[in-house]
C-alpha cells in the first residue's frame, strides 16, 4: 500500500466519522433547525472527505474533476434543500403564531 | 465475494426488506413516501451491487426522484382536498384487521403474495448456468454500431422491445391529457414563483442539466447511460422549472409539443419503414449504418421520454384550482 492508498483510506474514514455524526445528530437533536444543522453541515464535509479521497485514486483528470463536481453539486442540492425547509417551517410556525425563532 | 461484500450485500437486503414493510405499516401518508424514496435510493445501490448500473441510473431517476416527486405532489393535493373534512379513522390501529377497507387489503396483499410467487416458480423455471446470454451479445458486439452490451441490446438486438416502450408512454400521456380539462395546457396554475435564492439555482442548474442530459445521451454508446437516462434528466429539468413557478411545456406551440411527444415512437416506425423497403427486416441496421441510426433513435426517444413524463407532470394539475403554494413566507 503507497502512501496515496493510507492517505485515501484516511480521508475515507474521516468522512465516515463526519456522516456518523451528522447521522447522530439529526436522530438526537432536539428539534428541526438544529437537526438540518447536523444534517448539512455534516454531510458536506462528509462527502467532501470522500470525494478527496476518490480523487486520489481517480485514473484521469476528467475522472477527478467529475467527482468534484458531484461534491459541488451535492453542496448545492444540500444547501438549498436546508434553505427551503428552514423557510417553509418558520412559514408554517408564523401561521400557526408560535414565534420560535431559530437559534 | 469478500466477506465485507456479503456483509454490505446482506445489510442492504435486509434494510429494503424492513424499509418495504415500514412503508405499508407507517401511519402518515407523508412518512410513507419519504420512506419509498428512501427505499427507490437504496434499491438503486442494490442494482450497482448487481453490476447493473444502467437499471441503476433508471431506477434513482424514475423510480426515485421523479416517482417521488409525483408522489409528494399528490400528497399535497390531497391533503388540500380533504382539509377541514372530519379525518376518517384517527384513531391508531396496529393492525388492520376490522377496519374499513380491510377486505380490500387483503386482496391486494393477496394478489402481490400470488405474484411473487408466480415470480419466484418462473425463476426456478429459467435454464440454468450463470452467463445467460452474455456470450451470445458480446459475439454480435463488434457488428452492433455501439460498444455498451446494454445499449446494443435496447437499441439495437431488441430495438423492437424498446420502441413498445415509448409506445407505453405515448399512450399513457395521451391518456392523462383526453382526461384532462384543458388538453391545451391553457390556464393551469403555477405554484408562486420561486424566490431569490431558488431562482440563482435555476440559473445555476438548469444549463448543467442540459449538459448532462446530452452528456448521458452520449455515453450510452460506449458507457452505461442512454436514452431512457437521458430522458430523465430532460424530464426532471421540466418539473424543477414548474416547481419555480416557470411555464416549459405550456409555452411550446401544441404542435411542437405533440410533435416531440411521439418522435420518439415515429422515429422507430420510419426507420424501420425505410429498413422494410430496402429489403431488410423491420429494424434490422445495416452494420455500417448502426451507430448513426442508434444515436438518431436515441435523442429522438430522449426527447419524447422528457416531453412525456414532464407533460405527465405538469398535467395532472387541474386548471384554475389548487392548493395554496406550500410557502407563503414573505
Amino acid at each position: 500500500m503507497t502512501g496515496l492508498d493510507g492517505l485515501s483510506v484516511l480521508l475515507c474514514l474521516m468522512g465516515g466519522v463526519f456522516y456518523l455524526a451528522g447521522t447522530v445528530g439529526m436522530l438526537r437533536f432536539p428539534n428541526t433547525w438544529t437537526r438540518l444543522h447536523a444534517l448539512t453541515k455534516a454531510d458536506n464535509l462528509g462527502l467532501g472527505l470522500v470525494v478527496a479521497a476518490l480523487v486520489l485514486q481517480a485514473d484521469s483528470l476528467p475522472g477527478a474533476l467529475k467527482l468534484v463536481l458531484i461534491w459541488v453539486l451535492a453542496v448545492l442540492a444540500g444547501t438549498n434543500a436546508c434553505y427551503l425547509v428552514g423557510r417553509h417551517l418558520l412559514a408554517a410556525k408564523e401561521r400557526a403564531g408560535e414565534g420560535e425563532v431559530p437559534p | 465475494m469478500t466477506i465485507l461484500g456479503w456483509v454490505l450485500d446482506g445489510t442492504l437486503a435486509a434494510v429494503l426488506l424492513l424499509l418495504a414493510l415500514r412503508i405499508i405499516q407507517v401511519r402518515g401518508l407523508f412518512q410513507a413516501v419519504v420512506l419509498f424514496i428512501a427505499f427507490g435510493l437504496l434499491m438503486a445501490l442494490a442494482w450497482v451491487r448487481l453490476s447493473a448500473p444502467d437499471i441503476a441510473l433508471a431506477e434513482a431517476g424514475i423510480g426515485a426522484a421523479l416517482t417521488g416527486v409525483l408522489l409528494v405532489d399528490t400528497l399535497h393535493y390531497l391533503r388540500w382536498t380533504t382539509e377541514g373534512r372530519p379525518k376518517e379513522q384517527e384513531s391508531p390501529t396496529p393492525w388492520p384487521i376490522r377496519t374499513p377497507g380491510f377486505w380490500l387489503r387483503l386482496a391486494t396483499g393477496g394478489l402481490a403474495a400470488g405474484t411473487f410467487l408466480l415470480l419466484v416458480l418462473v425463476l426456478l423455471e429459467l435454464p440454468g448456468g450463470p452467463a445467460g446470454l452474455t456470450s451470445v451479445v458480446d459475439g454480435a458486439l463488434p457488428g452492433a454500431g455501439v460498444d455498451h452490451p446494454v445499449t446494443a441490446v435496447l437499441l439495437n438486438f431488441r430495438s423492437l422491445d424498446t420502441m413498445l416502450e415509448l409506445a407505453v408512454l405515448v399512450a399513457a400521456v395521451m391518456g392523462v391529457l383526453s382526461v384532462m380539462r384543458t388538453p391545451d395546457f391553457s390556464g393551469l396554475p403555477l405554484p408562486a414563483t420561486a424566490d431569490g435564492v431558488v431562482r440563482w439555482l435555476l440559473r445555476s442548474l438548469i444549463p448543467l442539466m442540459v449538459l448532462v442530459a446530452g452528456y448521458l445521451l452520449w455515453l450510452g454508446s460506449f458507457a452505461p447511460g442512454g436514452a431512457f437516462q437521458s430522458g430523465v434528466v430532460v424530464a426532471a429539468m421540466g418539473v424543477f422549472l414548474w416547481l419555480s413557478g416557470r411555464r416549459s411545456l405550456e409555452l411550446l406551440p401544441a404542435v411542437v409539443r405533440g410533435t416531440l411527444l411521439v418522435v420518439g415512437l415515429s422515429a422507430f416506425l420510419v426507420v424501420g419503414a425505410v429498413l422494410l423497403a430496402s429489403g431488410r427486416e423491420f429494424l434490422e441496421y445495416p452494420g455500417e449504418a448502426a451507430a448513426g441510426i442508434i444515436l438518431l433513435l436515441e435523442l429522438a426517444g430522449a426527447l419524447s421520454l422528457g416531453v412525456g413524463l414532464t407533460a405527465l407532470f405538469v398535467a395532472l394539475h387541474p386548471p384554475g384550482e389548487g392548493p395554496p403554494p406550500i410557502d407563503e413566507h414573505p
